[in-house]
């Protein structure tokens, strides 16, 4: 990019962030502290602008402004070419559109059908009385029992790969088997770029092993004291800076547990004030007013799920106080610009067609699919609080979780980080692949619910949360599928003996003893290429 | 790049080939080739395209220059190159910059495109991935040198003195009684045009949070279109 678009570029963003931060809370707070400032009694009026700057500075609240203004940057779309309809800059490439596209259809149409076999309607309004008991157990509500065996989940990761594998690129040279160009041993048969060794060792080098990492030199048996007081202490520093970046920058290393709470807050610019405890009571008396068929969904999807699993059952209620006021924040529908999905619309009863009847089902425009509770289980390790609960989960999932049920072409997206587990596994570890090919195991069928859950559920919590730290630290999801990766090396040994599918499942069956990092640390830097 | 793209005929990708023209020999390379029927020779500023698989680009132009003005032997009928192979997917193996919308300025061409008779694309694409490459909806537009816009006076610059004198004897005459000088209404309705101006600069797009319409929110089911 040329220095003259570099600098028409820049003033683009910055109208656009100046506009966003426009409506936010933290303009009047800064027009206020601004006031206060002005009218003190030794500021001048020739150098009005540069007092009230520097005091503005002084007393934070410029950091909060940078704070506000580096989330802004994560969550701006890209740059479009003018001419790019709004279809192609959600997703450039015609046949990936086209998957996505079939993918919802398919949804929408299960979702349909489960309303007209059940004669459930897709919303109602809740009676009074109804609204009225709903409000009295809202702290309990996972001793409520409905009966939901008649519902089932509106797809599983299983279903969601099956449509993946079929995608291909109708001008890729692959798609005759004699014309064959693309070697890959794997499933997915799409010509994405993936990152490859030398450049993950690159991204993650501050994970490498000669740098002191929380989770790896604090559980070992002849440091560990020395190593988490010092972390504690520069993690005291950091959160004490109340700046994004730097925490960022912290969490490359771990967070400690007791910090971490604070740490992904400040990561994420998530404050929590007293808008957004009214915000939060809003989105809980809309739950009261209608119920939606998304609720019973949620309902089955966290009694499947959660209660099932030893870490997490005993946050059943809190789990349903985030998912289901979750589904009615229509604030989730900004994440859609950068998404290639769009949520789906509905008409009023009676007024079909109508676009001034045309809304949004669910508000959020996201329905929840097979395991999808697990996204916000693990949360409630960090904050005990529903409400700021709440807003990390929203911004976990609108900067990073959408990825990994919708169908792009993004670096990130879920078929690119299945691409890099089958490249990374080919080229490191060609015997184990071709051994669990010839068997019929093929890796990614065991990996997938993996990386689709982003590993919640399937590790134990604490490990779960050093990995979910390293995803905001580097803002990247890409190491899912190099963990992956790694799990399949550090059990090569009892996979090359498996001469069954169901061998191979059984062995990568229970990862909870697994030590995340160490075996992260291995994959990464001893690999020779 | 507001002006309308100028009137051509683009032939359909000519794939080069070498040796026998029935041998099978992917080459990786062809040729667009671009007339302009109407127009005799055009500055050109912008092209753009969208980009359908094609690795690298090479954009050649005809230039009309009378035979006097050029100093080369091969007169009219001289090729030059304006653009040298410039990469539209960085990895020609893979995905990225595949189905991207391209623009091309003068800025990035290394030769000034002026009195342009024909212009020729050049696409190569190297890896055997791809069974098809072209680019698509090629539009080019004609360089205009920025006019400066007339800058307006004001007008009291422009105004005679005399004819002045006139309008303020007249304007003495409209005054209404009991009302006050029409100079203090104007200033007073100035200020508030000036706050309402300013209210509405201000005005928050952030939505208010509601999904429901007029509170209602029944659905039966969702819509496939």
């Amino acid at each position: 990019m040329s220095a003259h678009d570099q600098s028409e570029h820049l003033s683009v963003l910055i109208a656009h962030i100046v506009k966003e931060l426009r409506g936010t809370v933290l303009h009047s707070q800064l027009k206020r502290a601004a006031q206060i400032q002005a009218a003190r009694p030794n500021v001048h009026l020739s150098d009005l602008k540069r007092e009230v700057h520097n005091a503005l500075t002084e007393t934070g609240w410029e950091r909060k402004l940078r704070n506000a203004v580096y989330k802004h940057m994560a969550l701006y779309p890209k740059i479009e070419h003018p001419l790019s309809s709004q279809d192609h800059s959600k997703e450039p490439l015609a046949y990936i559109r086209k998957a996505q596209a079939n993918w919802e259809k398919r949804i929408l149409k299960s979702l349909n059908s489960m309303c007209t076999e059940l004669s459930v309607p897709l919303a109602r309004k809740r009676p009074i009385q109804e609204q009225k008991d709903l409000k009295m157990k809202w702290n309990e509500l996972g001793t409520d029992e409905p009966d939901l065996s008649a519902f089932r989940p509106v797809y599983a990761p299983k279903d969601f790969l099956d449509v993946l594998v079929t995608i291909k690129n109708p001008n890729c040279a692959n798609s005759q088997e004699s014309n064959a160009v693309l070697h890959n041993w794997g499933l997915i048969q799409l010509p994405f770029k993936v990152k490859n060794m030398k450049e993950l060792k690159e991204q993650y080098w501050e994970l490498s092993m000669t740098e002191v990492q929380t989770g790896v030199e604090d559980a070992s048996d002849i440091i560990p004291d020395t190593t988490e007081t010092d972390r504690m202490k520069l993690g005291k520093k950091v959160l004490q800076q109340c700046h994004s970046p730097v925490a960022q920058q912290f969490a490359k290393k771990g967070c400690p547990p007791h910090q971490r709470g604070e740490m992904w807050a400040q990561i994420l610019d998530v404050v929590s004030t007293d808008n957004d405890k009214l915000y939060y009571e809003q989105l809980k008396s809309y739950v009261f007013q209608h119920d939606l068929l998304v609720d019973s969904l949620i309902y089955k999807d966290v009694k499947l799920t959660s209660t099932n699993d030893d870490n997490y059952f005993v946050f059943e209620d809190y789990l349903y106080q985030v998912l289901l006021v979750f589904s009615r924040d229509t604030q989730v529908l900004r994440h859609f610009a950068n998404s290639s999905a769009t949520p789906a619309k509905s008409y009023i009863r009676g007024k079909l067609g109508i676009e001034e009847y045309a809304v949004i089902y669910p508000p959020n425009g996201v329905i929840p699919f097979h395991g999808f509770a697990m996204f916000a289980a693990p949360l409630n390790y960090i904050h005990c609080d529903p409400i700021k609960l709440y807003f990390i989960f929203r911004e976990l999932y609108m900067r990073y979780f959408f990825r990994l049920h919708n169908i792009s072409s993004h670096p990130q997206g879920i078929v690119a980080l299945c691409v890099l587990f089958e490249s990374l596994l080919q080229t490191h570890q060609p015997q184990l692949f071709y051994h669990l090919r010839e068997v019929g195991a093929q890796p990614l069928k065991i990996a997938f619910k993996w990386i689709m859950r982003a590993f919640s559920g399937f590790l134990a919590s604490d490990q779960l949360l050093q990995l979910w730290d390293r995803i905001l630290a580097y803002n990247s999801l890409e190491i899912l599928p190099v963990l992956a990766m790694a799990v399949f090396a550090f059990r090569r040994a009892n996979l090359m003996e498996v001469s069954t599918v169901q061998a191979a499942e059984a062995v990568l069956a229970d990862l909870t003893t697994l030590k995340v990092i160490p075996i992260l640390q291995v994959a990464v830097f001893s690999s020779t290429r | 790049m507001s002006s309308k793209p100028l009137n051509c005929i683009i032939r359909k990708p000519v794939t080069l080939k070498i040796g026998e023209p029935r041998t099978d020999f992917h080459s990786g390379a062809a040729v667009i080739e671009v007339a302009m029927p109407n127009i005799k020779s055009v500055d050109l500023g912008e092209i753009t395209f969208k980009n359908s698989y094609t690795a690298y680009l090479t954009i050649k132009v005809r230039c009309n220059f009378k035979s006097a003005e050029t100093t080369s032997k091969y007169g009219d009928n001289k090729w030059k190159t304006i653009l040298q192979r410039y990469p539209l997917m960085p990895n020609p193996h893979c995905e990225p910059g595949s189905q991207d919308y391209f623009t091309i300025n003068r800025n990035m061409m290394c030769s000034e495109a002026n009195k342009v008779a024909a212009v020729r694309f050049l696409l190569q694409q190297p890896s055997p991935v791809w069974n098809h490459f072209t680019i698509d909806e090629i539009n080019l537009y004609e360089h205009k040198l920025e006019a400066p816009s007339p800058v307006s006076l004001p007008y009291w610059l422009l105004h005679n003195d005399e004819e002045d004198e006139e309008l303020v004897e007249k304007n003495k005459e409209l005054h209404i009684e009991g009302a006050p000088p029409v100079d203090n209404i104007s200033a007073g309705l100035q200020q508030l045009w000036a706050l309402s101006e300013s209210v509405r600069a201000n005005q928050t797009a952030a939505s208010l949070g509601r999904y429901d319409i007029d509170g209602c929110y029944e659905i039966n089911l969702l819509s496939y279109t």
